[in-house]
C-alpha cells in the first residue's frame, strides 16, 4: 500500500503538455520520465508509455474533446463546487476568494485562511501535499497557530502557558473560506503538548528580538522538527502511532501570506507560487511580482543550496530533476524518508517487518540509493517582504498544479485577475448622478463597456482562473473533468487558488491614519 | 420626482392657457399627464369598470380590443363612415400601452410610395383635427433627415424621386445647407440630406385621445378597465367576445392590442389566432432645456447614427434604433403594464449617446430629464401587421371577421392614422382601397409566430428601422428555417441562399472550387452592380446554351380534389382561365377577386378528372389557402390540402432539358409525346410517381418535377450525374428571375398583386371572359374591356444603361412619359440576350388628381411612337424603350427535332 502512495508521490508532477494531442504528447518527455522510475528506472521508453496512454484513451470510446461527456452547465456546477468567498474589512484585504479542483482522490491540497485573533493581521496558507494528504492536513491544522506563537508577545505567551489547548484552539480566527476538520482528541493532544513545548521555548527566548521574517522561518522549522519528532514514540498506541507515522513520511509544501497593515510576507517552501498583481493606471495594464522562489532543480540557486550541503553527493541526490530521481521539490514539510538518519530508518523497516500492524507497510521501504548525509530536505521557508502600495490589487497563492498547467504563467494569471476584476466592477447598474452632464455619462458608460467586455462567466475569480487553466473551450474542460480517476493525475495536479483582493482605501489612506 | 410633477403642473397650466401644446411634457408622468391631455371631458364619459356590474353592449358591430393609437384609429374611421355600434374595450386606460410613451414623429419618407401615401394620409388628418380645434400637440417643424455615406445620398435620392411622384414636398440638401438650417448639429461628417418641410410632430397621447372622442361623439363605446378574456369563433367566424365585464356578440373583431396582440391572439377559441410579433426594448433620452434649442428644430434623423432628434419643451428629446436591440417579455408581458417603462439600460444606450453627442455637441453639457425604455412591438420584417386572421397551418382556421392591426414597429402614431382608415374600409367594403400585400398577416408562415423565432428576428428589424437596406438585402437572424431536402447539395455547391416565407432558396451560386470563393470582392449589397452578376450571368447562359437544375421546392402547392366533377366547378369559378381541359394538361390562369385584381396566379395541373395539383408563388401559402378555402362549397364535397411540404420541385431548364430527363426516365421527352403545358406520372432514376410539367415559369423549355419529398435528393442525384456531359449545373433564382423578365413574364407579388388586372398586364388571352361560364371577377374584367384599363403592364428597356458604372433600378422607380409621371417599374434586371438593362412596371396616364385615366386603347397609347419614356433611378433619368411583348430575340425557338446550337451575340 505505501508502495502504491510513493509511486503516487515520485509522480507529483502532473504529465505536462500530454493535453489530448499526440504530437503535443510526445514533444514532452520531462513529466513522463518522472513517470517511468519507478516502473523500470529508465527514461527514453516514454513513447511506448505513450502509445499505452493512447490507447487506454481509444478504448473509453469517443474523443472526449470532440464529444464532450459533461454539459456546459454541469462543467460548471464542477468548477464552482468548491468556489469559496468572504468580504473581510478593517485591513488591507477587502475580500478573499478560493477555489480547488482535485485530481488526487482525496485532494491532497489544503488552503486555510485566517487572521491572528483580534487583529487584523492575516494569514493565507496554500499547501500541496504528496504521497497522502496527511502531512498537508497537519499543516492545516497546525501551521497557523506556530507562526501565532512564534510572533506573539509575552502577554500572549503567558495565556497560553497557563492555558490549556483551548486557548490555543482560540490563537487563530478562521475566515469563512476555511472548513476546519476535527483532528481525533489523541492526537490533538500530542499536538498540543508540541505546541506547548514550543511556547515554553519561546517564552525562554523572549526578550530576544526577532523579525517577522525569523519569527516565520522559526514557527516552520519548528513544526516540520515537531512533525518529524513526534513520529514513533508512542508505543501501545497503534493508532496514533500510525497517524503520526503516515503525517511524517507524507510530504507537503506550502506558501503562506502574512499581511500586517502593509507589509505583505511571503515564506514559501516547495513548489507552490505567490504572485501579485499591480494596476499601472498609465498603460492600464497589469503587472506581476513574484514573491516566491520555487523550491525545485529549476532554481539554481536552490540546487546550489543542496549541494553545498551535501559536497560529494552532487552526482547523486540529483537525477531526472528530482531529489533522488524520486521527489520533485527540494523543500518540504515531512517527508521524513529524506531527513532521518540511515538507522533509524532501518530501525523502522525493522519493526516493521516484525510486527503485523499497520508499519507492515513500512516493511519493504527501500531507502534511496547512497543515502549517506541526511537529512537532505529540509521545512525552511524562503521569505519575501513587500510593501503595498496603491498599485497593488491582489495576490495569488495556488499550488503548482496551477502553474503547471498548459500555457498558464504568472503574468497571465495576473492579467486574469485583472481583467476579471475589471469587469465586476461594472456589474451593478450604471445610474447617473442628478444634475449630472451628458458628456461626463458617455465617457462614464464607455469606460464601462471596456469592463463589460471583459465580464467573465464566473463571477468567483479562482473560479475564473481555473476555468481557463483547463482549457478554453468546453470540449476541453470537459475532458479534463471526465478523465478517468486513474489517468488524471497523468494530466494535472490538484490546482488550489487562493486570491487576496486589497483594500485600494485601505492602502491609500494608510498613511493618514497610521 | 417632486420637481417633475411640479413641471408638469406648469405645464398643464400652459395647456390650459393655450400655450403651446408642446410644452406640455406630459410624456413623463403618465398619470398627471392624462389629465392633462387636452381631451380631458373624455375622461367622465369614459365608462371605466370599478367592479363586476359594468355592463358592456350585449351586441356590437365591431369589437375593438386595445385602446392605444391604432384602436382608436380604427373606432374612429369606423365612426365617420357611419358605423357607430362599435366598442373598444382597454384593459387599463386608453392609450396606456405604448401609445403614451411614443416621441410623437410623423416622418412620410419611406422606400415605398404606399407607405408614403399612407403617413401622409395620417399627418393630414392630424393636422385637419389640430385645425378643428382637436389638441393633437401637431407642429409642423420638418424633417431633416441626414446622411453620411454616399450610399445613403442614393437611398435619399430614390426617396425623392418617389415623393416627387405623389406631390409631398422633398429637398435634397448639401452639408451647408443642414448647418444653416440647424445650427446646432455637427455637419462636418455629412454628405447630404433630405428636408422635408411638412413634416412634424405630434403628442401621441392628445391624438389618440382626441380620435377616442370624436369616435365617443359619434357613438362608439369605449370601456376602459375591461379586458378581453376570450374570443369565441365557430365556423371560421367570431361570434362573441367575452370580457371581464360580460359578452358581447359581435360581427367583426379587431385586435389593435399592441404588444399584446400576439397573446390577445392566443386567446381566440377554439384554436389560437397568430400575430407574429414580439416587443423590444426601445430607448430615448430626454434632456433639460438647452441654450440655443429653437422650438421649431426640425426633427433631426441620422440614419447612420441609429439616432433621432426633437425638441422637447426646451431639451431635445433623442432616442433611435440600435443594433443588438434587446428584445423583452419573452415569457409574457407582466400583469398591469399600464403606464409603465422598464429600466433603464445606461450600458445599452451607449451606443446611441455616443452618436448623440456627435451629432449635437452641445448635448454634452445637457442635463438628463429623463430617459425612457418603453417596449415596442415589431414583427419578423419589421412591416406593420393588418387584415384578416389566415390559416397559418393545416389544423388552423382562418377567421375571416377576425382582424389584425397591430405589430407597429415603432411607426404607431404616423401609421395609426392610415392604419384606421384602411382597416374600417376592409371591415365596410370587404377589402382596403390600396394594396396592402406588404403588410398583410398572409404574408407569414406558422413557424413565423414561434416566439422564439420571433425574440431572435425582432432585434434585427429594430435595426432595420433605421439601418441602410439595400435591394434584395436578407435577414441573418431566424435562418436556415425551411429548408429542402436539397439544401445541404446545393450550400456545398455554393448556393448563397435568400428566404421567402422563411424557406431557404438558392439565389445563385458562388464556384466553391474558385478560389475567390467565401471572399466577396466586392460588397455583398450594393446600390450598383451587384456581386452575383457574374456567377448570375454564368448560370443565365447555362440556363439558355445547356441544362440546369433549380431547386423550385419553395413554392407552394395545393391538391384539390373531389369525388364528382365538384372540384372542376369550383375551381372553374376561382380561375380566369379555362381549366376544364382534358386530364393531364396545364393551364396558367390567375384568380381574380370581385375587382379583377390578380389574388393568385397559378399554374393548374389536371392530374385525374377530379384532382388538380395548384402550384403558387411560395409568397401564397397562406394567402392562397385562404382564397381557396373561403370559396369551397359548403357541403364539404370539395377538399383543399397544402401540399408543399410534400414535394420538392426540381427545375431542368434548358434546351438540353429534354434528353437528360430522357437519359433518366422511361419516358419519351419529345415534343410530340410530351407536349408542352401538359403533366405526366413518370419514374425518374429509381424514383417514382414523379409529376413532371414541360413548363418553366421562363419562357425557356425544359420540365418541372414535382417530386415526393423523399425521393427529392435521389432525383437530383441522378440528375446531376446523368447530366454531366451536357454541363448540367445549378442554377438560382436570380437566373430565373432574368431569364422570365427579359421574356416578359409577370410574376405574382413583385408585378402583380391584387389591385392589378389580367387585362392591365396583358393576360386577357389567358381568360375565359369570353365563354359563357361565370369566375370571380369576371364583371370586372367585362367592365374594364368596354370601358378601357387605366395602365398596362410594359417592358421597358434601357439602351443607355452602363450596367458596370450606373446605379441600377431595383424595381419602384418612377417611370416618365414626355416629362409627365406614369407609373413605377416593379422588377428591373439585366437582359443578358438583350445586353440592356430591363425594367418591368405599369404605365398608364394620370390626371391632375394622380388618378389613372382609363384608356380604350392603351397598347396604342404606351407604344405612341411619339412617346418618350424615361426611367428615374435616383434623380438620374434614362431614356427607356417600351414594349408589350416578349422581345422575339429572347424567345427560343420550341424545335423538338433538333437541338439549336449555342447561339450568342
Amino acid at each position: 500500500m505505501l508502495n502504491t502512495v510513493f509511486r503516487s508521490s515520485i509522480c507529483s508532477v502532473p504529465l505536462r503538455g500530454t493535453r489530448f494531442s499526440p504530437n503535443k504528447g510526445l514533444s514532452c518527455s520531462k513529466g513522463a520520465t518522472g513517470l517511468l522510475v519507478t516502473e523500470n528506472h529508465e527514461q527514453g521508453r516514454n513513447h511506448s508509455y505513450f502509445q499505452l496512454f493512447h490507447k487506454l484513451r481509444l478504448s473509453q470510446g469517443p474523443d472526449p474533446v470532440e464529444s464532450p461527456r459533461l454539459t456546459p452547465h454541469m462543467v460548471t456546477a464542477i468548477l464552482r463546487m468548491n468556489e469559496r468567498t468572504a468580504q473581510l474589512s478593517g485591513g488591507a484585504v477587502k475580500e478573499v476568494q478560493c477555489n480547488q479542483l482535485p485530481a488526487n482522490k482525496p485532494i491532497e491540497d489544503r488552503h486555510v485562511e485566517g487572521k491572528l485573533t483580534g487583529s487584523s493581521k492575516y494569514l493565507f496558507g496554500v499547501f500541496d501535499g504528496h504521497a497522502g494528504c496527511a502531512c498537508a492536513q497537519t499543516l492545516k491544522d497546525r501551521l497557523f497557530q506556530y507562526m501565532s506563537v512564534s510572533m506573539a508577545d509575552l502577554s500572549l505567551l503567558n495565556k497560553l502557558y497557563q492555558g490549556r489547548e483551548d486557548v490555543a484552539a482560540q490563537l487563530i480566527e478562521y475566515l469563512p473560506t476555511t472548513t476546519m476538520e476535527d483532528v481525533s482528541p489523541d492526537l490533538a493532544s500530542i499536538h498540543w503538548q508540541s505546541l506547548f513545548q514550543f511556547v515554553n521555548d519561546s517564552l525562554d527566548m523572549q526578550g530576544m528580538d526577532t523579525t517577522v521574517e525569523e519569527a516565520l522561518t522559526n514557527a516552520f522549522l519548528r513544526l516540520d522538527q515537531d512533525i518529524s519528532t513526534e513520529a514513533g514514540f508512542h508505543p501501545g498506541d497503534e493508532g496514533l502511532t500510525e497517524d503520526l507515522v503516515n503525517i511524517a513520511f507524507s510530504g507537503a509544501v506550502g506558501c503562506v501570506a502574512f499581511i500586517d497593515g502593509l507589509d505583505l510576507y511571503v515564506a514559501n517552501v516547495g513548489d507552490s507560487q505567490a504572485v501579485v498583481g499591480s494596476h499601472c493606471s498609465d498603460s492600464s495594464t497589469w503587472e506581476a511580482t513574484n514573491l516566491s522562489h520555487k523550491h525545485d532543480s529549476q532554481n539554481e540557486k536552490e540546487v546550489k543550496r543542496l549541494i553545498r550541503r551535501h559536497p560529494n553527493e552532487s552526482s547523486n541526490i540529483l537525477r531526472g530533476g528530482r531529489l533522488f530521481g524520486e521527489l520533485m521539490p527540494l523543500r518540504a514539510f515531512g517527508d521524513v524518508r529524506y531527513k532521518w538518519q540511515k538507522r533509524d530508518l532501518i530501525h523502522l523497516s525493522n519493526l516493521a517487518s516484525k510486527t503485523s500492524n499497520f508499519l507492515t507497510a513500512y516493511r519493504d521501504m527501500k531507502l534511496p540509493n547512497n543515502y549517506r548525509t541526511p537529512p537532505y530536505l529540509d521545512a525552511e521557508p524562503e521569505v519575501m517582504h513587500y510593501r503595498l502600495s496603491p498599485k497593488d490589487r491582489f495576490i495569488i497563492l495556488a499550488s503548482d498544479g496551477l502553474w503547471d498547467s498548459d500555457g498558464m504563467t504568472v503574468d497571465k494569471a495576473v492579467s486574469l485577475i485583472g481583467h476579471h476584476t475589471e469587469g465586476q466592477q461594472v456589474l451593478g447598474r450604471y445610474r447617473p448622478a442628478e444634475d449630472s452632464l451628458l458628456g461626463g455619462i458617455n465617457s462614464a458608460l464607455k469606460k464601462r463597456k471596456e469592463g463589460l467586455a471583459k465580464k467573465a462567466v464566473d463571477d468567483n475569480v479562482a473560479t475564473h482562473l481555473l476555468r481557463h487553466a483547463l482549457g478554453l473551450e468546453h470540449g476541453y474542460i470537459s475532458a479534463q473533468l471526465t478523465l478517468p480517476e486513474k489517468l488524471v493525475r497523468y494530466y494535472r495536479d490538484d490546482i488550489t487558488i487562493t486570491v487576496i483582493h486589497f483594500d485600494q482605501e485601505y492602502i491609500k489612506n494608510f498613511g493618514v491614519l497610521h | 420626482m417632486n420637481h417633475l410633477r411640479a413641471t408638469t403642473r406648469a405645464a398643464k397650466k400652459f395647456v390650459k392657457t393655450g400655450q403651446q401644446q408642446q410644452e406640455a411634457i406630459n410624456l413623463l408622468k403618465p398619470k398627471v399627464c392624462r389629465v392633462l391631455s387636452t381631451s380631458t371631458d373624455l375622461e367622465s364619459d369614459t365608462i371605466t369598470a370599478s367592479g363586476p356590474e359594468i355592463a358592456v353592449p350585449a351586441h356590437s358591430q365591431v369589437v375593438i380590443c386595445g385602446g392605444g393609437i391604432v384602436g382608436s384609429s380604427v373606432a374612429y374611421h369606423l365612426a365617420e363612415r357611419g358605423w357607430s355600434n362599435v366598442t373598444v374595450l382597454e384593459q387599463g386606460s386608453l392609450t396606456c400601452g405604448t401609445t403614451w410613451h411614443s416621441a410623437g414623429l410623423i416622418g412620410r419618407l419611406k422606400p415605398s410610395v404606399t407607405d408614403m401615401q399612407m403617413l401622409d394620409y395620417s399627418r393630414c388628418l392630424y393636422e385637419r383635427l389640430t385645425n378643428e380645434g382637436y389638441g393633437t400637440g401637431w407642429k409642423q417643424c420638418g424633417s431633416l433627415n441626414v446622411a453620411r455615406t454616399k450610399d445613403r445620398m442614393v437611398d435619399f435620392r430614390r426617396k425623392h424621386a418617389l415623393a416627387k411622384t405623389i406631390g409631398m414636398e422633398v429637398h435634397l440638401i448639401g452639408p451647408s445647407e443642414i448647418k444653416k438650417m440647424c445650427p446646432t448639429l455637427f455637419t462636418e461628417d455629412l454628405v447630404g440630406g433630405l428636408w422635408i418641410p411638412e413634416d412634424g410632430v405630434v403628442t401621441a397621447q392628445d391624438v389618440s385621445m382626441t380620435l377616442a372622442k370624436i369616435a365617443r361623439e359619434k357613438g362608439v363605446k369605449i370601456f376602459e378597465k375591461v379586458s378581453v378574456e376570450k374570443v369565441v369563433t365557430k365556423d371560421g367566424l367570431v361570434t362573441e367576445v367575452v370580457t371581464s365585464g360580460g359578452t358581447i356578440k359581435c360581427d367583426f373583431f379587431v385586435n389593435c392590442a399592441g404588444q399584446w396582440a400576439r397573446a390577445v391572439g392566443k386567446k381566440t377559441v377554439p384554436k389560437a389566432v397568430k400575430a407574429p410579433l414580439h416587443p423590444c426594448e426601445h430607448f430615448y433620452l430626454v434632456t433639460k432645456p438647452m441654450k440655443g434649442i429653437d422650438p421649431m428644430m426640425p426633427v433631426i434623423r441620422d440614419f447612420d447614427g441609429y439616432t433621432y432628434y426633437r425638441e422637447w419643451s426646451g431639451g431635445i428629446l433623442a432616442g433611435g434604433f440600435e443594433p443588438n436591440a434587446k428584445p423583452c417579455f419573452h415569457k409574457g408581458i407582466p400583469e398591469k403594464f399600464e403606464f409603465q417603462l422598464l429600466p433603464d439600460d445606461w450600458d445599452h444606450f451607449q451606443i446611441l449617446l455616443d452618436q448623440m453627442l456627435h451629432r449635437i455637441p452641445s448635448m454634452q453639457t445637457a442635463e438628463v430629464r429623463q430617459m425612457i425604455n418603453g417596449p415596442e412591438s415589431f414583427t419578423p420584417d419589421s412591416r406593420m401587421l393588418l387584415g384578416k386572421s389566415p390559416k397559418m397551418g393545416q389544423l388552423e382556421d382562418q377567421i375571416s371577421n377576425y382582424f389584425i392591426a397591430a405589430g407597429m414597429n415603432s411607426a404607431g402614431v404616423v401609421g395609426a392614422g392610415a392604419v384606421g382608415k384602411h382597416i374600417a374600409e376592409w371591415i365596410i367594403d370587404g377589402e382596403p382601397s390600396v394594396n396592402l400585400w406588404p403588410y398583410d398577416v398572409r404574408r407569414f408562415v406558422r413557424l413565423h409566430n414561434n416566439r422564439k423565432f420571433l425574440r431572435d428576428r425582432v432585434p434585427e428589424a429594430l435595426e432595420n428601422h433605421y439601418a441602410l437596406k439595400y435591394p434584395r438585402e436578407e435577414y441573418k437572424t431566424g435562418r436556415k428555417l425551411r429548408c429542402s431536402p436539397l439544401h445541404t447539395r446545393l450550400e456545398v455547391a455554393g448556393a448563397v441562399f435568400g428566404e421567402t416565407m422563411a424557406y431557404e432558396r438558392a439565389m445563385y451560386f458562388n464556384n466553391p472550387d474558385d478560389e475567390t470563393f467565401g471572399k466577396e470582392s466586392r460588397p455583398m449589397w450594393s446600390w450598383s452592380k451587384p456581386c452575383w452578376f457574374e456567377p448570375v450571368q454564368e448560370e443565365y447562359w447555362a440556363c439558355k446554351e445547356r441544362v440546369c437544375l433549380m431547386d423550385m421546392s419553395s413554392f407552394a402547392k395545393f391538391e384539390v380534389r373531389s369525388r364528382g366533377d365538384e372540384a372542376t366547378a369550383y375551381l372553374q369559378e376561382l380561375c380566369s382561365n379555362n381549366i376544364a381541359s382534358e386530364v393531364g394538361t396545364i393551364v396558367h390562369t390567375g384568380m381574380q377577386n370581385k375587382q379583377g385584381g390578380f389574388e393568385n396566379d397559378c399554374t393548374v395541373a389536371r392530374l385525374d378528372q377530379n384532382h388538380y395539383f395548384i402550384i403558387c408563388p411560395a409568397t401564397q401559402q397562406t394567402r392562397a389557402i385562404a382564397w381557396l378555402e373561403k370559396h369551397l362549397p359548403g357541403n364539404g364535397s370539395v377538399q383543399v390540402t397544402d401540399a408543399t411540404s410534400m414535394f420538392s420541385g426540381i427545375n431542368i431548364i434548358g434546351p438540353h432539358a429534354h434528353q437528360l430527363l430522357a437519359d433518366v426516365s422511361d419516358f419519351p421527352t419529345n415534343k410530340s409525346d410530351f407536349r408542352p403545358m401538359t403533366v405526366h406520372l413518370i419514374d425518374v432514376g429509381h424514383a417514382s410517381s414523379v409529376r413532371a410539367m414541360r413548363l418553366t415559369h421562363t419562357g425557356e423549355d425544359g420540365f418541372i418535377l414535382y417530386i415526393p419529398s423523399e425521393y427529392a435528393l435521389h432525383v437530383y442525384d441522378t440528375l446531376m450525374i446523368a447530366g454531366k456531359d451536357y454541363g448540367v449545373r445549378n442554377a438560382g433564382y436570380y437566373a430565373l428571375r432574368h431569364l422570365r423578365m427579359e421574356n416578359f413574364f409577370a410574376f405574382w407579388g413583385l408585378d402583380l398583386n391584387d389591385k392589378i388586372t389580367p387585362l392591365e398586364c396583358g393576360r386577357g388571352f389567358r381568360t375565359k371572359i369570353d365563354d359563357p361560364d361565370y369566375f370571380i371577377g369576371k364583371e370586372a374584367l367585362l367592365k374594364q374591356r368596354r370601358e378601357g384599363v387605366g395602365q398596362r403592364f410594359t417592358q421597358l428597356i434601357l439602351d443607355d444603361f452602363d450596367v458596370h458604372q450606373d446605379l441600377w433600378p431595383w424595381g419602384g422607380e418612377p417611370i416618365y412619359r414626355n416629362g409627365n409621371f406614369v407609373g413605377f417599374s416593379t422588377t428591373c434586371g439585366y437582359g443578358f440576350t438583350l445586353e440592356k438593362m430591363v425594367c418591368l412596371g405599369f404605365v398608364g396616364e394620370r390626371d391632375a388628381n394622380g388618378k389613372l385615366v382609363m384608356q380604350k386603347n392603351i397598347n396604342d397609347w404606351v407604344m405612341d411612337k411619339g412617346a418618350k419614356y424615361e426611367v428615374d433611378i435616383a434623380g438620374v433619368r434614362f431614356p427607356a424603350r417600351p414594349g408589350i411583348y416578349s422581345p422575339k430575340i429572347t424567345v427560343q425557338t420550341l424545335d423538338p427535332v433538333f437541338v439549336p446550337a449555342p447561339n450568342r451575340g
